[in-house]
């Protein structure tokens, strides 16, 4: 089967399976668990049983919390949509029913990833000046995941990491340091290849012009905003987990300006989402996009800027991820108050690092 | 492998004529689903030269090519030059530092 | 630290096989042997996992090729307090040997450093000649570095395995 076909037949099946798990049966717990079954089982076929079960421990703390939140919405007798105190019973069957349609969507993007590899685009009739993203793309994560392999290690092995009893502010830095290596190896590796991908460009392909390095520089960003927040999947009681996702966008919004800012923060967290929890992705797109931006603003400015917009940025990304899930029909107000005091966490520990990064770069040639 | 061949625009026929010259040279058959990182250093470098030779490019400048090479390495890809490098520009440059 | 004689295996398809038991005590140790003969995965699938994480040692290690070790201390150094700026290798080894003596003057313990065919054994050795006692430098090297070393010899016998044994005088 061509590339092509491939493509667009699994497209098909996995808009086909969001419209109807997300959209039309939503609130049908039946259809929902019927979607589950098939999904699960598909998953177990094409994957096996380990694989499958590997995917599922990043979303369990979230789900967990959850249910405790619809529970306590039915301790409270919360009013249901139509106006009227929910009872326990309503709200636990309405959670089940949310949890399974939370579940359906990872598992649909999970089928979708394992029918298509990212060697398939490879073959689509893209145009050089849009292949390039797909060709850089593949070297800068491939790059990226073994990379920070190598460098926890030597970093492990530096002496005054081996002292015992280190405080978390300790550890925290040590982490952060893991994590500005990898900004620098990709950094140099995003210049060294976008750069020779230009030259041959340039020389193979007469008529395509390159533009400056803005491209690879951009991409660059995108590829790490989406490693920093993979890589580091830290599961904490509350649900979610914590990432270093938006360290990197203060910083890269600090470092290289709004446009980049919002690039990475959208771009980057959007298909870290994608590929973990996919219902967020429409709203992580437009809430780190806007946290990259403003937290740009802070580019040019002097020292006071250099603080306040990072903390608006964050502080919108918090704010921004409360109302857009409250208002989403398929997240509703229970996933918005489980997900608020993660978001706070990410927020705070974003700026703080962020900005720590910030001043050490004065130390380096980014 | 695949990157390659669009990166360096090279039609159906050149990427025959590539996996062609790299069996008869190292008896290995790529495809262009294979891997890149199975392959030694020079039989790396001797897939960037194949690409660049049967490029549309114009102009070619190899940045220490010799230096990469050992000695029948090195022949193999003078013959390839001679062979497949007519009708362009072909400039050398060695960097002086060792490592 | 005794490495005790035995079949080891280390990769998929590839074991060393150690004739009689290693002893790595204080001292220089010098690992020979020719190129894919196990050198360097003896130092680190053998050695470098029983140090790391070891509260009873400090262990350092050096590749011949640097680049990721030198971004990797980069970073560090540029985050940690005494903030440094790493340009090259030899600052890269400098902070590294700095680093041991400042968490050695706190602590002290017995150290190991490692060093895989790496351009600057002479320098490491005499800085730790000067400041660390109780040191053990293992080093892979194809040139005769420091004569007055031990000697272990990494022998191949075939392609999936390799003979390790201590040469005696």
């Amino acid at each position: 089967m061509s590339s092509q076909i491939k493509l667009s037949l699994s497209l098909l099946l996995l808009l086909t399976i969001l419209a109807l798990a997300l959209v039309v049966f939503m609130d049908s717990l039946v259809i929902q668990l019927a979607f589950f079954g098939a999904l699960t089982l598909s998953l177990l076929a094409l994957r096996g049983f380990k694989r499958w079960l590997s995917s599922h421990r990043l979303i369990l703390p979230f789900l967990i919390s959850l249910s405790l939140v619809y529970l306590l919405f039915g301790i409270l007798r919360i009013n249901t949509q139509d106006g009227n105190p929910g009872s326990i019973a309503y709200w636990l069957q309405f959670g089940l029913g949310r949890v399974l349609l939370f579940v359906n969507s990872v598992l649909a993007f999970q089928l979708f990833f394992s029918l298509i590899s990212f060697d398939e685009l490879l073959n689509l009739p893209l145009k050089i000046g849009l292949m390039k993203y797909v060709i850089l793309g593949k070297i800068l994560f491939s790059n990226a995941f073994n990379s920070f392999g190598d460098i926890t290690f030597h970093q492990s092995l530096i002496p005054s990491q081996q002292r015992l009893k280190q405080s978390f502010p300790q550890r925290f830095k040590a982490r952060l340091s893991a994590v500005l290596a990898l900004l620098l190896t990709l950094s140099r590796e995003s210049r060294v290849q976008g750069s020779q991908i230009d030259n041959r460009i340039t020389a193979c392909h007469r008529g395509t012009s390159v533009g400056t390095g803005q491209w690879y520089q951009n991409l660059g960003f995108i590829v790490l905003v989406t490693v920093a927040t993979m890589i580091i999947p830290i599961p904490i009681p509350g649900g979610g987990f914590f990432n270093f996702g938006d360290v990197m966008i203060v910083f890269i919004a600090l470092h290289a300006g709004s446009k980049a800012g919002a690039l990475a923060g959208g771009i980057g967290s959007a298909i870290a989402d994608l590929l973990l929890f996919p219902l967020f992705a429409p709203i992580t797109l437009i809430v780190k996009g806007l946290e990259g931006l403003l937290c740009g603003l802070g580019h040019k400015s002097s020292g006071l800027g250099r603080f306040l917009f990072p903390l608006a940025g964050v502080a919108l990304m918090v704010g921004g991820y409360f109302l857009g899930e409250w208002a989403l029909p398929q997240l509703g107000k229970a996933v918005a108050i489980a997900d608020l005091g993660v978001n706070i966490v990410q927020g705070v520990v974003g700026f703080v690092g962020g900005r720590a990064l910030f001043e050490a770069a004065k130390y380096l040639d980014i | 492998m695949l990157e390659e061949f669009i990166l360096y625009n090279l039609d159906s026929t050149q990427r025959s004529v590539f996996i062609e010259e790299f069996a008869s040279i190292t008896d290995k058959t790529l495809n262009p689903k294979s891997d890149l990182d199975i392959l030694s250093g020079g039989q790396k470098v001797l897939v960037m030269c194949l690409c660049a030779l049967l490029s549309p490019a114009s102009a070619i400048h190899f940045v220490n090519l010799w230096h990469s090479l050992d000695p029948t390495n090195r022949n193999l890809v003078k013959n390839l030059i001679s062979r497949l490098g007519t009708g362009r520009q072909i400039t050398y440059s060695e960097d002086k530092h060792d490592n | 630290m005794i490495i005790e004689a035995g079949t080891h295996k280390i990769w998929q398809d590839f074991s060393l096989q150690v004739v009689s038991n290693l002893n790595f005590g204080e001292g220089l140790i010098h690992l020979k042997g020719p190129n894919g003969a196990g050198k360097s995965s003896f130092l680190t699938q053998i050695l470098l996992p029983r140090l790391q994480n070891n509260p009873d040692f400090y262990s350092l290690y050096f590749e011949q090729q640097m680049q990721l070790q030198i971004t990797a201390v980069k970073a560090y150094a540029s985050l940690m307090k005494p903030r440094m700026r790493i340009e090259s290798e030899a600052d890269a080894v400098d902070y590294l040997l700095q680093d041991l003596l400042r968490v050695h003057s706190a602590e002290p313990r017995p150290s190991f450093i490692l060093m895989d065919e790496s351009l600057h054994a002479e320098r490491v050795r005499d800085f730790l000649d000067k400041n660390i006692p109780n040191y053990c430098l293992v080093f892979s090297a194809h040139s005769q570095l420091f004569p007055e070393a031990n000697a272990i010899v990494f022998k191949p016998i075939s392609p999936s395995l390799s003979l390790v044994d201590v040469v005696t005088d």
